[in-house]
């Protein structure tokens, strides 16, 4: 099987909330990282994804990271702003316009936000209160009245996601918890608890993602798709996103020629506990509205037969938007190099990475970018 | 402040949005016109948010005929249950849900 790139290194910063630390340094690390682990920095382009950095905000970050005189292009796609740069990298490198692209996702959530993502006054749903949590919830809600889901379900994802990242050294999230721990925790939409909703968190991401294989162990990118989402109406039968991420993930993997079947590990887009379970469904794990991921932990916990979110995932690790892609492809990339520190699953050879955007009203989601990414040796 | 629930609907397919602000139609492209919407329908789902300055209620409801609208709902009157018929009336110019409780 032909790749359509390789993954030479791969950094991020420590994740959480971290507002007194400049920006610059997040960044800087992540790419330092990256850079190192790549064995050079040389590069011909930097492909940001930031959903709230102002106007100019990644020149300014790469020059205070000691990069200059390159051309910059950044992505906004919501929380799938760094998943984006990514594929847009992937399609760069293998037309020929660059031949190595620096990668780069960040957000300093914490300097920008009070507790989530607000409803938005110029959104049409969003001016009556709905929230990003809102969204989720509602899909939650009608999981729990007409699929087969209980709110302990639920608070099962987070249970086991806050587990792996326990084991994750770079995460926020250290704490183990109890399903009954997450089912107290404070309401924030119902049935979404505190502690099944991403927190707030500052954090950048960095990949070197190059056309050529320089290492053996560098990572192959077998497949990646991005696709928008159509409207959603009362047409759809499925909650909301499921239409979205199952017809990318359906693109991924038909380019990597590979079935579900086949992937040995994924790091989802678990915003929201709900979320996570919408994911399995739309990537083939089980069926939709079956709520079948939840009940299944000895398949989807590490040591199981195909792990989900290893790395404590964003239930564990926070969400800075622009960074969140990146740094799941991160995960992916060092599972596929036996370098998950803590929380790696043994003999991983396929990975996938799936990231979700959405907040824009009446869309079944703003982007969704996954990725198919496999072990140089 | 109208008691109507006002949307867009499209001249060529009838397909109805509720943003006010849309132009064309996403289905066919043809133009949207300003247009009522069915004011009765389904219960899709609902959710109280906490993180505003008061909780607020908020459901989704599938009028008859379509479209999925956003609406919310007075905690007093109880949480609308998914599946249950509801009624759209406006207040303030906002639409809430009338029904549905259990």
């Amino acid at each position: 099987m032909t790749a359509r790139a390789y993954i030479r290194g791969a950094g991020t910063s420590s994740f959480g909330r971290q507002p007194a630390v400049p920006l610059e340094e997040l960044v800087s690390v992540a790419i330092t990282e990256a850079l190192d682990d790549a064995g050079g920095s040389e590069f011909d382009a930097v492909f940001v994804g930031t959903a709230w950095g102002r106007v100019g905000t990644a020149q300014r970050m790469l020059l205070a990271a000691g990069v200059a005189g390159v051309p910059v292009l950044r992505y906004e796609n919501a929380c799938a702003s760094g998943a984006t740069a990514f594929h847009e990298a992937v399609v760069a490198v293998e037309s020929g316009r660059f031949d190595t692209v620096l990668v780069l996702g960040f957000e300093q959530m914490s300097t920008v936000v009070a507790a989530g993502i607000p409803a938005r006054e110029d959104d049409v749903e969003g001016r009556l209160g709905r929230t990003a949590a809102a969204l989720y919830a509602l899909s939650a809600d009608r999981y729990i009245q007409h699929g087969d889901l209980t709110p302990a379900d639920l608070a099962s994802v987070a249970v086991k996601n806050l587990r792996h990242g326990a084991g994750n050294r770079r995460t926020l999230g250290r704490t183990p918890r109890t399903v009954e721990e997450v089912l107290a925790s404070p309401m924030v939409a119902d049935p979404l608890t505190r502690l099944q909703c991403g927190p707030i968190a500052d954090g950048a991401g960095a990949l070197v993602v190059s056309r050529n294989r320089s290492a053996p162990d560098d990572v192959a990118v077998r497949g990646t798709a991005l696709h928008g989402g159509e409207a959603w109406t009362d047409r759809s039968p499925h909650p909301w996103g499921f239409d979205l991420v199952a017809g990318t993930a359906a693109e991924a993997f038909e380019q990597a020629a590979v079935e579900v079947e086949d992937i040995d590990c994924f790091e989802v887009h678990d915003s929201f506990t709900i979320g996570e379970v919408i994911t399995c469904e739309a990537l083939g794990l089980a069926p939709v509205w079956s709520g079948q991921s939840t009940r299944d932990p000895k398949h989807s916990s590490l040591g199981g037969l195909q792990p989900v979110n290893p790395s404590g995932g964003l239930i564990a690790r926070g969400h800075p938007l622009g960074a969140t892609g990146v740094v799941q492809l991160a995960e992916i990339a060092w599972q596929l190099r036996g370098q998950a520190e803590g929380h790696q699953v043994e003999g991983a050879r396929l990975g996938v990475a799936e990231t979700m955007g959405g907040g824009a009203s009446g869309l079944d989601g703003n982007a969704c970018v996954i990725s198919v990414l496999e072990a140089g040796r | 402040m109208t008691d109507v629930l006002l949307g867009r609907r499209c001249v060529s397919c009838s397909n109805a949005t509720p943003n006010p602000n849309a132009r064309r139609c996403v289905d066919c492209g043809s133009a949207l016109v300003e247009a009522s919407l069915p004011q009765t329908g389904t219960v899709w789902s609902s959710t109280v948010v906490h993180t505003g300055a008061a909780p607020t209620g908020l459901s989704y409801v599938d009028l008859a005929g379509g479209p999925r609208v956003l609406a919310r709902f007075d905690l007093a009157d109880g949480k609308p249950v998914s599946g249950e018929p509801a009624v759209i009336e406006m207040r303030d110019g906002l639409p809430y849900v009338r029904g549905g409780a259990s």
